[in-house]
């Protein structure tokens, strides 16, 4: 459905970025990715890894320094139309639709800009009214709805010509919890019911999991991993318990190290202000019992003991870490 | 097909934001009308001694300036709102949406400025009548000056891809679609380049304005007929200027388009 090969995109390259010596900015590197047909696909990574270059680059309004992109068998370069044509779009920090103009004025609009006219138009928008529950708000101004519907005004817009792929930049930034629930379900709606391809772009883990089949981890422009959302986060619902004891002093923590290393091998020492915690990604009785008993042999000071699951967030920041190290240190500059 | 499509849309799009800001349309009427007052009591002030002649000279110069006026308004909607709209559009965050159309962005710009048209000819339908109550003149205007009009606004909206194509790289363009404005209201609305000789003279019968309001002072003012317009020459120089200020606009627009697609800056304000 969408195939990207080794898309590299370095900005400040032109002539006049060159001329005032310009810092080149590697935002994508050698990027490639394949989106299955009705999968809903996240594009995961931190503020300027290049999400957005990438997705920009599908809709046409980036062109790459080299590499190419096909939108359901069109080559977004040669053959911009047509693969516009094939998806909708609601980009970041945007509003993406007129605000003096009311919902079906905005949806009308658009229809034509996509080339639809007449009666498949008016179809389509009462339709498509029903379904975004915009029966009762038709003739009202998008600046009068609150930024919740106007998001989703945005992504029913992006639907108007009904096109198989719809990519969503950062959907549920600057939305409250209600309003980006809200606009979550609806996209899962889109997805599961009308078999749309959902190309997501967030660093919303929460988002991601509950939406996406898969994903891909972007970071400093290049593809850290691409794998089943449900692998990638399964991390996360590990359970683990947490023991908090005050600071020892380094032979202490040294030989509590290695003893723990014997009793539970998956164990982490990490210390944090005046604290050692104690962590075990294991929720068997026996493994938490050996572990107090050797706390207690070690003479350690009790805090505090809890139970709890990963985070998502930090299961993301191991990618990324890891991505990192293996890169070493370095921007994003070419 | 879709050209179409694209071209009514952007022409209703523009119909119903005109409707919604009636009074900044008002405003803007009212506006011409004083600076058309103006430009009128510094005409009758260069003649102030009250003979015949001179009453008949006045009146001849007031219709050679409303004429001059006129066109002028066309030529300032071209060219302010083809760049204005640009920036105006990256503002709102809904440009880059209008570059995912189904049509090249050429054609979507040449929508809206088709859209611009129809709302300048509704806008001067309101002005011309009360600049004509206020200018006391009596024009009488032929059928054909409205096809050298189409194609004299063709010009300037060549100009207008110029300022659209400007305003996708540098984003704000004000001073400069302003400047132009200017330009094109000293030295090509009212002046006589006939008259004017050298490189002022050369120099405004370059601009976009001036061969189209030449030919329709001529059609208005001498009641000369087309044909024989045509044989003076003065048809085609109009024909000539706005196909290659149409083909100049184009070529700057799409490179504009591709470099600033390259940097990244489309819809980045």
């Amino acid at each position: 459905m969408v195939v990207v090969s080794d898309i590299t995109k370095v900005y400040g390259q032109d002539a006049v970025s060159r001329l005032i010596r310009r810092r080149l900015v590697k935002a994508l590197d050698r990027v490639s990715l394949e989106i299955r047909g009705g999968e809903v696909f996240g594009l995961l990574g931190p503020n300027g890894a290049g999400k957005t270059t990438l997705i920009k680059i599908l809709c046409g309004l980036v062109l790459p320094d080299g590499g190419t992109a096909t939108i359901c068998g069109f080559d977004i370069l040669r053959q911009r139309t047509r693969a516009l044509a094939c998806l909708g779009a609601v980009l970041e920090g945007n509003r993406n639709v007129y605000w003096r103009l009311t919902v079906k004025e905005n949806l009308t609009y658009f229809g034509h800009l996509k080339g639809w006219i007449g009666r498949r138009l008016k179809r389509r928008i009462a339709w498509l009214l029903d379904y975004f529950g915009f029966k009762d708000l038709a003739r009202e101004p998008a600046a009068n709805l609150s930024r919740g519907w106007q998001q989703r005004l945005a992504i029913c817009v992006a639907l108007v010509n009904d096109p198989p792929i719809l990519l969503l930049d950062e959907p549920t930034l600057g939305l409250d919890v209600e309003s980006a629930r809200s606009v979550r379900d609806l996209v899962q709606r889109v997805a599961a019911d009308q078999g749309k391809t959902v190309i997501l772009s967030t660093h919303h883990m929460e988002l991601a999991r509950h939406l996406c089949r898969r994903v891909a981890v972007i970071d400093r422009g290049r593809v850290l991993t691409c794998s089943d959302a449900h692998a990638l986060f399964q991390g996360a619902s590990t359970q683990s318990y947490r023991a908090r004891v005050a600071e020892l002093p380094p032979e202490a923590l040294e030989r509590l190290r290695v003893r723990l290393g014997s009793v539970a091998p998956k164990a982490v020492i990490g210390t944090d202000d005046h604290e050692v915690v104690i962590t075990l990604p294991d929720v068997r009785w026996e493994s938490l019992f050996d572990m107090l008993s050797l706390l207690r042999d070690e003479g350690c000071n009790f805090l505090s003991l809890s139970r709890g699951e990963s985070d998502l967030d930090e299961v993301f920041l191991d990618v990324v870490r890891a991505g990192r190290e293996a890169d070493g240190p370095g921007g994003s500059g070419a | 097909m879709n050209v179409l499509t694209v071209l009514w849309a952007e022409t209703y799009k523009e119909l119903i934001e005109s409707r919604r800001y009636t009074l900044n349309l008002a405003l803007s009427i009212i506006v011409q009308t004083i600076i058309f007052m103006g430009i009128l009591f510094l005409a009758v002030s260069f003649s102030p001694i009250r003979t015949p002649e001179a009453v008949a000279r006045t009146a001849e110069v007031k219709s050679f300036l409303l004429i001059g006026y006129i066109v002028w308004t066309f030529a300032m909607f071209a060219v302010n709102n083809m760049g204005q709209d640009v920036t105006t559009e990256m503002v709102l965050g809904t440009f880059e949406q209008k570059y995912m159309a189904s049509v090249s962005p050429v054609v979507v710009l040449a929508g809206r400025a088709l859209g611009n048209v129809v709302v300048s000819v509704i806008y001067t339908g309101v002005l011309l009548p009360v600049l004509i109550l206020i200018s006391g003149v009596r024009l009488s205007i032929p059928w054909t000056v409205f096809p050298v009009l189409g194609v004299t606004l063709v010009g300037l909206y060549g100009l207008g891809y110029i300022l659209a194509g400007m305003a996708l790289l540098f984003k704000r363009v004000g001073q400069a679609s302003y400047a132009v404005q200017l330009v094109l209201l000293f030295f090509g609305g009212f002046t006589n380049p006939g008259e004017a000789g050298g490189v002022v003279g050369g120099f405004s019968r370059a601009l976009p304005l001036t061969p189209g309001v030449e030919v329709i002072r001529s059609l208005v003012l001498d009641g000369a007929r087309l044909g024989s317009l045509v044989s003076t020459g003065a048809v085609t120089r109009l024909l000539v200027n706005a196909a290659a200020y149409l083909a100049v606009g184009l070529a700057v627009f799409c490179l504009c388009d591709r470099v600033a697609r390259r940097r990244g800056c489309i819809g980045k304000y």
